[in-house]
Formats: C-alpha cells, structure tokens, sequence
C-alpha cells in the first residue's frame, strides 16, 4: 500500500494506517425555531479529522420521520449552502449529494408542524442518522 | 532481525484483525418454500471474520432469471426483513435498508416455478445466490 513505508510493521502500524482510510458520517441537526432547520453532514476518516482540498464525495440522503426508515418528503428538504444536488430521488426527501471542498454537506430542512425528524446518510453502503426537533413559533 | 521476531511480525491473522469490520461482504442464502412458487433470500452483511456485521448497511439488491443478469421482475421480489427504500423496478430491483443486524431478507414469488438468481451489491461488489429452484 503507497501510504505504508516498505518495511516491517506492527499489527498497531497496520491497524492505525488502515483505519485512516475509513471514511464514516458525522451528522448534526439545528432547529431554527420557525419550522426551520438544517442538516449537516460532515465527512471524517477513522482519525476524525476531516478531509480539505482533496476528493470530493457523493453521499446518499435523506429524511424521514422514524430512525432508519424509508424516506419521508417534508414540506422542504434540499442541499443549503455547502454542497451540491446529484440526484434528486424523492423530491424533497431523498438526495444524492456531491460535497464540498471540506467533505460537507448543508441540507435545508423545512416541517408544516413541530416534530422530531431523522436524517439518514449513506457512504460506503453504511448508514449513519441524527434525529432532532424541528419546532415552530 | 529483530523485526521478524515476536510481536513485530505480521501474520494473517493481524491483517484480518486490522480489516474486519472495515471491508464488509455479502452472504445470500435462497430457499424455496417447496411449492405454491414461493420462496426467500436472506442477505447477511458479515465482516472479515465471518461473523455477522450488526450494522445497518444499504443494500441494492435484484433478481433475474440468469446469474449476474440485469432484473426480471418476478411475481413478486420484496422485502420482508429489513426496510425497502427505493424501489428502482417492481418485484425486481430494490435499494433496501438493513434491520439493526445487518439482515436483508427478500420474498420471491415465481408463480410458474423455475430458477431464479438474486445479486445484491455492497461496496461496488455483486454477490450472488446462485441458482434457486422455485417449485411451483
């Protein structure tokens, strides 16, 4: 492997260098108070340290009102700020979505009542999720 | 060298240990109800060790009437264990969510009887029941 030295290694060596290549999803929900909020998802390796000015990647998504379950649309759900729509599955539901030079993605979130809403991501065929309360004035 | 003594050597055993839970694979075991055209295919996400990988995992999988062919939509493909989260072409090619111990399990119906094949996909690789006998 090019980022082992050619030489003899402890299993520790091994473990460690493998595992820093271990994408995995970091997800954390903000509630805005208006029937409003965001999702963001962040990419980290296995050291949890991020990822800046390297390859970009396209991550699965999507919301939904019970933990690891099929998605549900929202009155709004769709990339924010930071990243970019792929494909849109399910409109405003379920997304592939491209990331930014950081390894994150910005998903706007918009409910017609206070509830608590999961949002789920896919990379490398492992699924992540978050939940939060998205509440309203 | 002292390297190649002790702990500082590198067996098999290390390296499995190293990748287990990072490379998932895919077992698929199919069964035919033994009539009435009915019958199930279980797929398991394992880790290197061979165990079971209790994780939730998303899973494409698909069915045809050939080994590693595009779908045939069957009489009925779906799934049972687990939850279905798009469905690309009916009774035939799904993207389907683990249950909480990596556990895929797919209804199959082919009400004339015959062999059918069921891939499924995980890290870009497909996996394959083989061939399974559906009686009618």
């Amino acid at each position: 492997m090019g980022f082992l030295k050619n030489t003899i290694h402890r299993h520790e060596d091994l473990t460690t260098a493998l595992r820093q290549q271990t994408a995995y999803l970091l997800l954390s929900i903000t509630d805005y108070g208006d029937l409003t909020g965001r999702a963001v998802i962040v990419l980290r390796i296995a050291s949890g340290v991020g990822i800046s000015g390297g390859p970009r990647f396209l991550i699965r998504t999507w919301i939904a009102d019970a933990d690891m379950s099929e998605p549900d649309a929202q009155t709004a759900f769709g990339v924010g700020s930071e990243g970019e729509q792929m494909y849109e599955h399910e409109e405003f539901a379920d997304y592939t979505v491209i990331t930014n030079a950081g390894c994150a993605v910005y998903m706007n979130i918009e409910l017609d009542a206070s509830k608590k809403i999961y949002v789920m991501a896919e990379i490398d065929g492992r699924i992540y999720s978050s939940f939060g309360t998205i509440t309203g004035p | 060298m002292a390297d190649f003594v002790g702990n500082q050597k590198i067996v098999a055993t290390d390296l499995n240990a190293a990748l287990q839970d990072v490379i998932p694979y895919l077992v698929l075991t199919g069964t035919d109800d033994g009539g009435g055209g009915t019958g199930d295919c279980a797929i398991q996400v394992k880790d290197a060790a061979g165990n079971d990988l209790a994780e939730r995992f998303l899973i494409h999988t698909w069915i045809a009437d050939a080994e590693y062919s595009e779908p045939d939509a069957q009489t009925d493909f779906s799934v049972a264990t687990g939850e279905e989260m798009d469905e690309v072409e009916a009774n035939a090619d799904y993207l389907a969510i683990a249950d909480a111990t990596g556990l895929v399990g797919m209804d199959i119906e082919n009400a004339g009887g015959g062999t059918v094949y069921v891939m499924a996909q995980i890290d870009g690789r497909i996996y394959s029941s083989g061939a399974i006998s559906i009686t009618a």
